[in-house]
């Protein structure tokens, strides 16, 4: 069975999805508990994944390989790493928690169940996918769901509820409304969010199919081509081929991160999400950017990542501070976490920069992080957006009084979000900042002002949610009481505290999938220095990289040191 | 090289046509004239994948845009119109119909998993390994193709009930629930398991795409000042 975990992990989502089709709307339990055990099916397959992970072996473990096309090179390859093995974990975490966290839902709850498992099942998929074709089928799959969940479930904001009068309602059907930007309607979040996205997914597409055509090998597999293609030095348009492919790629997947830029489709979109989409859409779906730029753009192209990365580091100064005055700004209880979310993905993208062990380590060991910290945050945000129907700041207030569950859950979830020491936060900020001092220390000066940002932001919201006086509209609401509301909570909550006191089993998993990377990346003397063409090996690099990373990981985390003195490569 | 141009114009046209359409017809007929696009740009690239994928797609076009038609028929049936104005709300009202709507629809934009996917894929693939800048023009047309329909899909289907659906209106009957069945398992068949498809085009594509490389070939070196292909 162990060997098949992918497979559940995966299928058992999409087999929940197919069930619900069959079962009627008029037994919204029985909806329910389909939708929850398919999920349960998946997590527990996942946390054996992540048990069963042997960080020692390394490399790509429970690997899956179905032919689907022979013509093509294509085939179903699945396979994790010590990178996606946390980011699964996540993933379906977030969905089970999810499911819970929407349980109330009654406007057709069978159809958004269909669509959040589908959304769930294809994040995981990209998470687990060894082939080029099936990475661009399931993150082109996670994308579409999101108008549905936005279009149907979603809610308003304030400023588009006050102007649906019969005039207003008439301008809803042209096409100007969907592309006005300051509409900020459900429809309107909805579409620039696909739009954007699909339109930068194709991007990225371009440079998957450019890979595909000059490597020559007929094969859409990673692992082949990483080893065997070779897309260097090809001048194409007044620069190399490789270059292109790069920049297609990574911005292609940044968009869904966000990188700055390309940021803005993304707090309209939270907004406008119902809870758990928020939760899943933050949490993992962000993420698959990331992922997919260290599968795609590391994996297979590593001298050009050397050579592009500093784009990275400059752009995600930009997303911290960007976002993290927005976040202060805000007024929308949702847009400051989505802005949150879009300014901490920036220390994501600054631990990917630096390129090496330890700020690698700590990028991936962030995602996770990041996805139950955000997942607490939206959970409350959407618990407190169902029980006084706003997300305005100023209108609320004073609610700890009503539900003293939530306003305690909110302040681990903001002391999450901060990085304060016992979450798994911590770790991974501290391991991007001591990891990327040496390459950039302007870049972690501003990641320092950003985590003041960030707790700037959230006490102010927190102030303003639970605090100070309460507003009598808002008499009606009441705490979360059912264990089936307080379970989400509680299981993202012991997670990261769990992980933040324990991290060694993380850290060695994810270390085990960065090591050969960034040996991979490093290792290779840049092609202008050697006058020889790629390819060039230089030993001297390798032993001045391994040898200071044990030195600062035993400053770092004192107890996992042994083990990463054993592994480094 | 000007068939293909005609093919992406065709595609960009069609589907921004598609896009402000109030009539669901009308936007079906702008949404095929998108959709030959692409077939047209498949059949031209001259290769292999791109012979394959055209051909899927013109089967592919078979189910989903015939499917789009049926679910186009069901809806004038019931309200003597296509119209945007006579909907809206409706899957409140016909939970089914509204559903194998989606399904079907979703076949037409090429989401991942129905066969409409494996269609576009393989013309992109084509018209990439040909030239990349034709890929890069059609991949165009995949994002409004999203547009267009999910945005008449959410305006028809979702949101408060319209004021000209009556509350009489029935669900698919069986002999409707039949089409459409029977057409969404195609779309589905194709989409996750299309081997046995490709497989029965194959031999006949490469003959062509044989032929056609030999003559490009023997006609090359008949101009040896050789202008390019």
């Amino acid at each position: 069975m162990g060997e098949y975990a992918l497979l559940y992990i995966l299928f058992a989502p999409f087999a929940g999805a197919l069930a619900l089709i069959f079962i009627s709307n008029r037994q919204p339990l029985l909806v329910r508990s389909v939708a929850a055990s398919a999920a349960f099916v998946s997590l527990l397959a996942s946390l054996y994944l992540f048990y069963a992970y042997d960080p020692v072996k390394g490399g790509f473990q429970f690997v899956q390989k179905c032919e689907w096309s022979k013509q093509l090179g294509i085939s179903l390859h699945l396979g994790v790493d010590g990178i996606g093995t946390p980011l699964v974990l996540a993933s379906s975490i977030l969905l089970f928690a999810g499911i819970f966290v929407s349980w109330h839902i009654k406007d057709r709850a069978k159809e958004f169940y269909i669509w959040l498992l589908i959304l769930a099942a294809a994040t995981i998929g990209v998470f687990m996918s060894l082939d080029l074709f099936f990475l661009y089928f399931f993150y082109e799959m996670s994308v579409i769901p999101m108008y549905l969940l936005l279009g149907m479930w979603g809610s308003h904001t304030k400023k588009y509820l006050e102007m649906t009068d019969s005039e207003g309602l008439k301008q809803r059907d042209s096409v100007g409304f969907i592309l006005n930007f300051g509409s900020n309607s459900k429809e309107y979040a909805a579409m620039k969010l696909v739009l954007f996205l699909s339109a930068f997914a194709v991007a990225a597409l371009m440079g998957i199919l450019l890979i595909y055509k000059y490597s020559g090998l007929n094969t859409f597999d990673i692992l082949v081509l990483r080893e065997q293609a070779n897309l260097m030095n090809i001048p194409v348009l007044g620069t190399t081929l490789d270059r292109i492919i790069w920049v297609l790629v990574f911005f292609g997947f940044a968009s869904i991160a966000p990188l700055w830029p390309l940021h803005s489709w993304s707090p309209v979109g939270h907004a406008a999400a119902p809870a758990a989409t928020s939760m899943l859409h933050a949490g993992v779906l962000m993420k698959l950017g990331h992922f997919s730029i260290i599968r795609v753009a590391f994996e297979i192209l590593p001298e050009t990542t050397r050579e592009l990365m500093p784009i990275a580091a400059v752009l995600c100064m930009f997303s911290i501070v960007y976002g993290g005055f927005v976040a202060f700004y805000a007024k929308d209880t949702k847009y400051v976490i989505g802005y949150s979310s879009s300014s901490h993905m920036g220390y994501v993208f600054l631990g990917m920069a630096a390129l090496n062990y330890i700020s690698l380590s700590g990028a991936v060991i962030y995602m996770f992080a990041h996805a139950m910290a955000t997942g607490m945050l939206f959970a409350m945000a959407g618990w407190v957006y169902d029980q006084t129907h706003t997300r305005d700041i100023p209108s609320l207030g004073g609610l700890s009084n009503k539900m003293p569950f939530i306003s305690v859950c909110f302040v681990v979830g903001c002391m999450a979000s901060i990085g304060m020491p016992g979450t798994v936060n911590f770790i991974a900020e501290i391991m991007i900042i001591v990891g990327s001092w040496d390459k950039y220390p302007l870049q972690v000066v501003v990641a320092m002002l950003g985590i003041v940002l960030t707790l700037a932001y959230l006490f102010k919201m927190m102030r303003g949610l639970f605090y100070g006086p309460m507003n009598q509209k808002y008499s009606h609401a009441h705490d979360a009481i059912s264990a089936v509301d307080r379970l989400p909570l509680l299981i993202m909550i012991s997670i990261s505290i769990g992980f933040g006191i324990f991290p060694m089993r993380l850290y060695d998993v994810v270390r085990s999938g960065v090591d050969p990377l960034v040996a991979r990346i490093t290792r290779v003397v840049p092609v202008a220095q050697t006058h020889e063409g790629s390819g060039v090996r230089s030993e001297l690099i390798i032993p001045g990289a391994t040898s200071t990373v044990p030195v600062v990981a035993s400053k770092l985390l004192p107890l996992s040191s042994q083990v990463s003195r054993g592994e480094g490569k | 090289m000007v068939v293909v141009g005609l093919g992406l114009c065709a595609i960009l046209y069609g589907a921004w046509m598609a896009l402000v359409q109030a009539d669901f017809r009308r936007l079906l007929a702008y949404s095929s004239v998108s959709h030959l696009g692409f077939v047209v740009v498949g059949l031209f690239a001259l290769n292999f994948q791109g012979l394959q994928g055209s051909l899927l797609t013109m089967i592919n076009l078979g189910f989903s845009t015939a499917g789009l038609f049926f679910i186009a028929g069901f809806l004038y049936a019931r309200q003597q119109t296509t119209e945007l104005s006579a909907f809206g709300g409706m899957a409140k009202q016909v939970p089914l119909l509204a559903t194998f709507f989606l399904i079907i629809g979703l076949a037409s934009i090429g989401l991942p998993g129905t066969n409409g996917f494996v269609g576009e894929f393989l013309i992109l693939l084509g018209a990439f390994k040909a030239k990349w800048w034709f890929g890069a023009v059609a991949v165009l047309g995949v994002i409004f193709g999203a547009a267009y329909f999910l945005w008449y899909y959410e305006r028809s289907m979702f949101g408060p009930l319209g004021a000209a659906v009556k509350g009489t209106m029935s669900d698919l009957q069986p002999r409707e629930k039949i089409i459409v069945v029977s057409l969404s398992v195609m779309i589905l068949w194709i989409g996750l398991y299309p081997s046995p498809f490709l497989r029965i085009m194959n031999g006949s594509i490469q003959a062509l795409v044989d032929r056609v490389q030999q003559e490009t070939k023997v006609s090359l070196q008949d101009n040896r000042a050789g202008r390019g292909y």
